[in-house]
């Protein structure tokens, strides 16, 4: 980018109003600016470098042919991670085509929940620092199955209700409060284990 | 504790129960301890989760991944952008000029007979059709293979003192 650039200071309102204009230079730099957010999305959701750099840049796409529908109701970046989101929710439905299900899905229907894992009482994050209790959060995400990440994401990062994340990913809200309900309660078990590795 | 009673505590937990549920369960929690333990539980991840989304840099420079961005926004456009149909001379030709020119022929006739009132000679006639008025007749030669239709009109009383013949 040319070192005397009009748009480095620009808010983000003004910025997608140039580019509903038609600037690139005003886009490029909207996208300089959330492009770690909306592929750390997209990774959280695929796990997969590749996959969630093609979708991350999908998204991008998108959303520069969408701009002009773009209103402001929301923010910038959370209408850009609305599409990366429904982007990966229709790649892991072709996953989901080729794939069995997994263990987890399984457990979580005959009730392995509340066998294989006691109530949490110590506080697993406690003394970590927040780079720290990042990774280790990333670590367990990406053991949980792709049908309870992506229910986990969109309720506790995208804070979407029940009844919406249920449209988003085709099925029952009764579905989508079980799954979550295992979902945080593996999420404990994985962080109280890490915990334990740390103590001992 | 049954699981529907924990997946209740999370509804409860997360604004989703309203009403006559909603006051029911919580008398239910304020008796049950082992619901208590739960509700610590499931309050501790959500706010562990909501602190620590975990973040990501794209493994790429921002240049590069903004040029494959670019790349796939023009391809996209290039893909809407229908192709122009090519203009192929002959049938130009063929469609527009041979059928102008048909009738340009036929007009020439048509003023000719009726500057000079003699019909002129016209050899290939495929067909002849009369429509007769009372003092004009009418007749209509086609020639399919050069494509003309031409209406003589002509004064009767001229023709019945002419003589003139068609072949």
């Amino acid at each position: 980018m040319p070192d005397r650039d009009p748009y480095a200071d620009y808010p983000d309102e003004r910025l997608v109003k140039a580019a509903q204009r038609g600037k690139m230079a005003a886009f490029e730099h909207l996208v300089a600016r959330h492009r770690d957010k909306i592929y750390a999305r997209a990774y959280s959701m695929m796990r997969n470098e590749e996959e969630a750099m093609d979708l991350s840049q999908e998204a991008w796409v998108k959303g520069w042919q969408r701009l002009k529908q773009f209103e402001g109701e929301s923010s910038f970046v959370t209408w850009m991670t609305r599409i990366v989101i429904n982007l990966c929710l229709d790649q892991l439905r072709k996953h989901k085509r080729h794939r069995t299900e997994s263990i987890e899905l399984m457990e979580e229907e005959t009730g392995g929940v509340e066998r294989q894992m006691p109530v949490v009482t110590l506080n697993p994050t406690e003394g970590l620092e927040r780079g720290e209790l990042r990774k280790r959060i990333d670590e367990a995400l990406g053991k949980l199955s792709e049908a309870h990440r992506t229910v986990l994401i969109l309720h506790e990062f995208e804070e979407l209700e029940y009844k919406l994340i249920a449209k988003r990913m085709g099925c029952s809200i009764g579905t989508v409060m079980s799954r979550l309900f295992y979902a945080r309660r593996r999420m404990a078990s994985l962080m109280t284990a890490y915990k334990r590795e740390e103590l001992s | 504790m049954n699981q529907d009673l924990g997946i209740k505590l999370q509804a409860y937990l997360d604004g989703e129960l309203s009403g006559q549920d909603r006051v029911q369960f919580e008398a239910e929690l304020a008796r049950n301890s082992e619901l208590q333990a739960l509700r610590r539980e499931l309050e501790m991840v959500s706010g562990m989760l909501r602190e620590a989304d975990p973040v990501r840099t794209v493994p790429a420079s921002g240049d590069f991944y903004f040029s494959q961005i670019r790349r796939r926004i023009e391809q996209a456009e290039g893909e809407t952008r229908e192709p122009r149909p090519s203009i192929n001379l002959a049938d130009w030709l063929r469609r527009a000029l041979l059928p102008l020119g048909g009738v340009a022929v036929a007009l020439l006739m048509f003023m000719t007979t009726v500057r000079t009132g003699i019909t002129p000679g016209f050899t290939s006639a495929h067909e002849e059709t009369e429509a007769l008025l009372e003092e004009t007749g009418a007749m209509t030669f086609r020639s399919d293979s050069q494509s003309v239709t031409v209406v003589w009109l002509y004064d009767k009383e001229l023709a019945s003192a002419s003589a003139f013949e068609f072949e």
